[in-house]
């Protein structure tokens, strides 16, 4: 991991970059509603967006690295598939980590292809894996390679989920908890975890667990510090739940991860709680659907900032 | 479903599973963990897609059937909660699957969309990512057969041109995503001191010489030039309309294709018609033929060079001379 990360004097505040905020982004030294200079310390690019071998988005992700420190947040690498990483697939991610000399580059804990009926097929999702042993090899051993590739450590992000791999297949089973997967993933393959606090909100939430934020909190508690590299705050768009005949029915109303609204309270509560255990932790704000203006986003970062700032470690 | 039943973490774990309701752990002691991990992925994957079930699909359902829990009276409840919310966890995945393809392709198909309407490109998406499996990483790379699929929609009949747009559409968002090449105007000076039979003209990212029946550059210019769409010019538009309807007619009646040349100059892909013998010798200068060759080919077609050289420079057509 950076090891200027480690030392944590300040958690660097960034948001998420999406294409409707570019020309403002790059306005640096653009001035706010209130007079103030927009302080974001880097900016976070998926990196499939710019996987193109040339043209305008080329340009484009050289011209927000001359302005911003970066962030690479892939999506497609899919490290705990069962299918390798294509070579092809693994070169753009590490030229474009390369080129951009990217702050952090970050993956997903989670699958997306698999072979079926003799196509390998992409869901262009992030899916989830089970907690087991013989996932743990597989995302390991990608992971390393990816490692290898980008000759620097990932941080992985624990992930939002709507199903458990064993309602669907009884055989695929864990045999451990996602925290004991994620810490035992990090200590394997000398990776960082990128935690991300929405993830997990939403996930209790769709649990229907009784206190959330209590249960959340008592699984930070268990994560060594030095693995946590990055936090994700983000919000979701509370979905109308239609009229539920009975308990069933209401189990199988599920909260869309969606970072379509501003971050939410439980979120920013638990951001005070995990800046208290991981101080100085690079913090991300993002917002991918319904997106606002870039002063909206900006001001979430500001928040998170006064929280930041605000903890004494 | 008791909510803690699917609960992963040990502050409330009771079990090893996530939904302990669904396995009878004593029969899977023998379950190789490693081909569970890739029939669950394969599975999920499959069910994304809505592909029929392959044969390893339906045994291991039948024993999922039979390791659930012998107790008759909760049995029908719990697989009736279980396959309601497995279901719901897996529509939201589908779903995701096809508003994230809706939205590639309609950045992929701008021009498509823009005659046919949100609501009819929505449904069209909706069909070709149900016929056309994703099995690229990128969604940028997903979309190539659109334009066949297109042509052999009944329902988009009354655009018979819609094809030859959608085919546009691919190759100028191929061209934007070419590789960069570097334009060296000082390389041309190797034309008058270099040896010219060995030599070669570089072309632009992404030049190439096409075919089209339809009027797809005026098709093109009716969605996407702003004075098109302007209410000042409104009658600009009219006459632009009744054009494209002869043309549209013409080509229905005489399938002769018009040549059209595709390339990207800077960042912005760029066409325009050409005539058959231009388009020879630019499907020359694609081949790479020596520039003596080309320079033959021209000479054939009566064509100045010194006009056409110039032309090619100045647009930025060919990047250099190597």
């Amino acid at each position: 991991m950076n090891s200027n990360l480690n030392t944590k004097p300040n958690s660097p505040i960034g948001v998420g970059l999406r294409h409707s905020h570019y020309s403002e982004a790059l306005a640096r030294n653009a001035i706010g509603d209130d007079g103030e200079k927009q302080k974001i310390d880097f900016v976070e690019v998926h990196a499939e967006n710019f996987f193109a071998a040339g043209g305008a988005t080329n340009a484009l992700i050289h011209d927000i690295a001359q302005v911003y420190p970066l962030s690479v947040h892939g999506t497609s690498l899919g490290l705990g598939s069962t299918l390798p990483v294509p070579a092809d697939i693994l070169q753009q991610f590490a030229k474009l980590v390369k080129s951009t000399q990217a702050m952090l580059v970050s993956e997903h804990l989670c699958f997306n292809r698999a072979d079926v009926n003799g196509t390998v097929l992409h869901s262009g999702d992030l899916l989830p894996i089970p907690y087991n042993s013989d996932s743990l090899r597989t995302i390991v051993a990608h992971i390393q390679q990816v490692q290898d590739s980008i000759q620097r450590p990932l941080l992985i992000e624990n992930l939002s989920a709507y199903i458990t791999p064993n309602q669907l297949l009884a055989h695929s089973k864990d045999d451990m908890t996602e925290f004991e997967f994620l810490i035992s993933m990090c200590e394997a393959a000398g990776c960082g975890l990128l935690l991300d606090l929405n993830n997990l909100i939403i996930n209790e939430l769709n649990r229907k667990t009784a206190k959330p934020l209590d249960i959340i909190q008592r699984k930070l508690a268990t994560l060594p510090s030095h693995i946590v590299g990055e936090i994700h705050l983000a919000g979701f768009t509370e979905q109308p739940q239609a009229a539920v005949n009975n308990n069933e029915d209401s189990q199988a109303h599920f909260i869309i991860d969606d970072h379509g609204a501003p971050v939410s309270e439980q979120c920013w509560q638990l951001y005070e709680y995990a800046l208290q255990k991981f101080p100085g932790t690079p913090t991300l704000v993002e917002w991918d659907t319904a997106i606002p203006e870039w002063s909206v986003l900006v001001n979430e970062a500001s928040k998170a900032r006064a929280i930041a700032e605000a903890i004494v470690p | 479903m008791n909510p803690n039943s699917i609960n992963r973490d040990s502050a409330n774990r009771d079990s090893t599973n996530r939904d302990s309701a669904n396995v009878d752990i004593d029969n899977l002691n023998s379950t190789n963990q490693s081909t569970a991990n890739q029939e669950y992925q394969r599975q999920l994957l499959a069910k994304i897609f809505n592909i029929e079930p392959a044969r390893e699909l339906q045994l291991n359902e039948i024993e999922a059937a039979k390791t659930k829990p012998r107790d008759i009276t909760t049995e029908n409840a719990a697989a009736s909660s279980i396959s309601l919310v497995t279901q719901t966890g897996l529509n939201v995945y589908s779903n995701n699957f096809i508003e994230n393809g809706i939205r590639a392709l309609s950045i992929t198909f701008p021009t498509v969309e823009g005659f046919i309407g949100e609501d009819s490109f929505r449904m069209l998406s909706r069909r070709y990512l149900k016929h056309e499996a994703k099995t690229s990483f990128d969604w940028a790379e997903y979309g190539n057969n659109l334009p066949v699929f297109i042509a052999e929609q009944e329902a988009l009949q009354e655009y018979p041109f819609l094809s030859e747009v959608a085919q546009l559409d691919w190759l100028i968002h191929c061209a934007q995503r070419e590789a960069d090449k570097v334009f060296e105007a000082a390389s041309f000076a190797l034309l008058e001191s270099g040896d010219t039979s060995v030599l070669r003209f570089v072309p632009a990212p992404g030049l190439q010489v096409l075919k089209f029946r339809f009027p797809v550059v005026d098709l093109y210019r009716l969605v996407h030039d702003p004075a098109m769409q302007s209410e000042e010019n409104k009658l600009a538009r009219e006459t632009l309309l009744k054009e494209i309807k002869i043309s549209i007619s013409d080509a229905i009646n005489n399938a002769t294709g018009r040549s059209l040349i595709l390339w990207r100059p800077d960042y912005k892909a760029q066409f325009e018609y050409i005539s058959d013998a231009e388009a020879d010798v630019m499907q020359q200068l694609i081949d790479q033929a020596s520039v003596d060759t080309i320079i033959e080919t021209i000479g054939t077609h009566h064509i100045d060079l010194v006009a056409w050289l110039s032309k090619a420079i100045s647009n930025k057509l060919i990047f250099s001379v190597a």
